[in-house]
């Protein structure tokens, strides 16, 4: 009986099991939105990659999750409409060599649910460029069924990850951009 | 008054509120485009020498084979690394010409290569469906001749071939639609400037046999295949159909039926298909489209033009002109625009890259500055794009695992073309839709019969 009693305790005392939700395609979006001295620009992409480990059931309360997770974007997959722009930012972003923007999340907490909507503040990492910052952000996530939708915007400065904002030339004088950015996304995820 | 009653001033433009906002902010949003898409580049392409290669490989090493051949040399976008011809002559030649290019004297070998990536097939149109379906089996982004097909159950078989490989870029041997004066004028006329389309009139001449001589009477029977009515698509079909395409793309129309006449009068060497044909398209709305093609005489060449209740648009190589009927509202920007002496009358030039702006924000009037083929454009296109198609797959399948044709589809579609990232060419189903016309065309002159075209027939 003491046996099981004690077994019965350390099941008590385990973290609850993290699902695994995957991207899936389809609905995810993310855009960068910036300026330049011609008129303000947005890429955008809907090729969003990844995965979120979190409990389902830890989203619904306040406090630490426990969530990690990894979202991937294709960088030459971000797009603005114009085919000269894209090749300008490709470049500017060092596409050949570092193919992916990548955000990781080594923690979330839940400040408040409502609604089924669960606000966030996430703690992770954002790389670009091969050059990887620490990242604060606020995101909202809503469950429906087994798919969580993850929303948020993070302001991020192009010079700190090593990218000179594009300046084109035209036949009428330079563009200059300015150097920062926000990406807003819509992240859908689903368990499988 | 000047003589000139066409050439609008600035006073005419002040005086009239009734230009077409959107003819103007089409052709504004064109002149824009052309000058962003200029920057950095060699002016005669749309590509760099930074644009990823796709290596190509090339099915047939006839007369066209080597024309295209020649194009894509002065493509680093598209460097070709194979050629397959059956004829021992024609390859040895190619060995000749492109040493660096494996030889194959099958097509089958060279889908083998796993060095190709896309293939250009320029063989005759009723040799099309197998090797387009077999390169497509085997992985290739494929660029078929137009048109696609000897009959319309092939260039149908080819079309929906292509549609269940999204994966793979897939071009249609319709030129015209890739060529940059005439991509430049698409939205313009999308945009209705000349007005309510009333009829449009395209013209080839040329004084050439069409008939090819070999040593070998087998071989000469095989590549005289224009001249058997068996196997030939005609003028309609070889020429006429390049020209039509365009109309019915520009004006956004199809027609309901064609009627057509042809007759045999410089090659009288025994041939069956008529050397001299004149055609007759006519729409639902009651708009027309004649086509004169001949073998016969090469005055006045080739072009085509549109007539509209405001203007008439003629195309001729990499050059257009607009004339302007006397009661049309002023548009705009054309006060401004050059006009050239052509046909009796100024005509108001409109080149893609004539309004390029100067440092100074001075205009530098200019002939277009895309002075290759239409060959070259469409095969530089679909090595672009065969690139853009590769990488939005890699990256898809990279992020999401593998996926149905019918979700990769839609999404290559959302990704590549409703970001116009793809250069403008023409697609499996236009192809399609321009052979059927084609054959259509070609069965009337055949028959001396005027023949229907439903729009059932134009669905892949």
């Amino acid at each position: 009986m003491k046996k099981i009693l004690i077994l019965a305790a350390l099941i008590l005392a385990l973290p609850a099991q993290a699902d695994r939700y995957t991207a899936k395609f389809g609905l995810s979006q993310l855009t960068i939105h910036g300026n330049s001295s011609v008129h303000k620009w947005k890429v955008e992409t809907k090729l969003i990659g990844g995965f979120l480990n979190v409990d389902g059931a830890a989203l619904g309360k306040t406090g630490p999750s426990g969530a990690t997770g990894t979202v991937i974007v294709p960088v030459r997959q971000l797009k603005s409409g114009k085919k000269r722009m894209d090749e300008v930012m490709h470049a500017a972003m060092n596409e050949p060599k570092h193919k992916l923007i990548k955000f990781t999340i080594s923690s979330l907490e839940v400040n408040s649910v409502k609604d089924g909507v669960s606000t966030c503040t996430g703690k992770g990492s954002i790389e670009i460029n091969g050059i990887k910052k620490p990242l604060t952000f606020d995101v909202s996530i809503a469950s429906k069924g087994n798919q969580l939708t993850v929303t948020g915007s993070t302001p991020i400065k192009m010079t700190d990850f090593g990218i000179t904002p594009p300046s084109p030339k035209l036949p009428t004088g330079n563009i200059t951009t300015d150097p920062e950015v926000k990406i807003s996304f819509d992240w859908v995820v689903a368990k499988k | 008054m000047s003589e000139n009653k066409q050439d609008f001033n600035r006073r005419d433009f002040i005086s009239s509120a009734g230009g077409s906002l959107a003819a103007m902010a089409a052709m504004m949003q064109a002149f824009e485009a052309r000058a962003q898409d200029s920057e950095g580049k060699d002016s005669v392409r749309r590509t760099d020498d930074s644009t990823p290669p796709v290596k190509m490989g090339l099915i047939g090493y006839g007369p066209h084979g080597r024309e295209i051949a020649r194009n894509l040399a002065q493509l680093p976008s598209a460097p070709l690394v194979a050629v397959a011809d059956h004829y021992g002559a024609m390859q040895r030649r190619a060995k000749r010409e492109h040493p660096k290019a494996a030889s194959y004297d099958n097509y089958q070998d060279l889908l083998k290569d796993e060095n190709v990536e896309g293939v250009v097939i320029a063989t005759a149109p009723h040799d099309h469906k197998d090797i387009v379906l077999a390169a497509l089996k085997a992985g290739k982004h494929v660029y078929c001749e137009a048109p696609l097909g000897g009959t319309i159950a092939d260039a149908k078989a080819i079309a929906q071939a292509a549609a269940a490989h999204p994966a793979q870029n897939f071009q249609a041997g319709l030129q015209y639609r890739s060529e940059p004066q005439r991509h430049f004028m698409f939205p313009f006329m999308r945009a209705g400037a000349i007005g309510k389309a009333v009829h449009a009139r395209t013209q080839w001449h040329k004084k050439t046999s069409w008939r090819f001589v070999s040593p070998n009477a087998e071989r000469e029977k095989l590549i005289n295949w224009r001249l058997n009515p068996e196997l030939s698509p005609g003028l309609a079909g070889e020429i006429g159909m390049h020209q039509a395409d365009l109309v019915n793309y520009f004006l956004n129309l199809q027609p309901s039926s064609v009627s057509g006449f042809g007759s045999t009068i410089q090659w009288r060497d025994g041939r069956k298909v008529p050397d001299t044909v004149n055609l007759v398209y006519q729409y639902e709305n009651g708009f027309s489209l004649t086509q004169e093609l001949t073998l016969s005489n090469s005055f006045d060449g080739e072009y085509e033009v549109m007539h509209g209740t405001n203007s008439a648009v003629m195309l001729r190589g990499a050059q257009a002109w607009m004339y302007k009927e006397a009661d049309a509202p002023l548009i705009g920007w054309e006060v401004y625009a050059r006009k050239m002496p052509h046909y009796g009358r100024p005509g108001v030039v409109l080149a893609a890259g004539a309004t390029t702006l100067g440092k100074d924000g001075k205009k530098l009037y200019q002939e277009s500055t895309f002075t290759q083929s239409p060959l070259f454009y469409g095969l530089e296109a679909f090595a672009y794009n065969c690139h853009q198609v590769k990488s939005a797959v890699e990256d898809f399948l990279n992020t999401f695992g593998e996926a149905d044709a019918e979700t990769l589809a839609a999404y290559l579609a959302d990704q590549l073309g409703e970001t116009n990232s793809l250069l403008p060419a023409a697609s499996a189903a236009d192809g399609y839709q321009a052979n059927v016309i084609a054959l259509k065309a070609n069965e009337a002159v055949m028959t001396g019969k005027r023949v229907e075209i439903k729009p059932e027939d134009l669905t892949v």
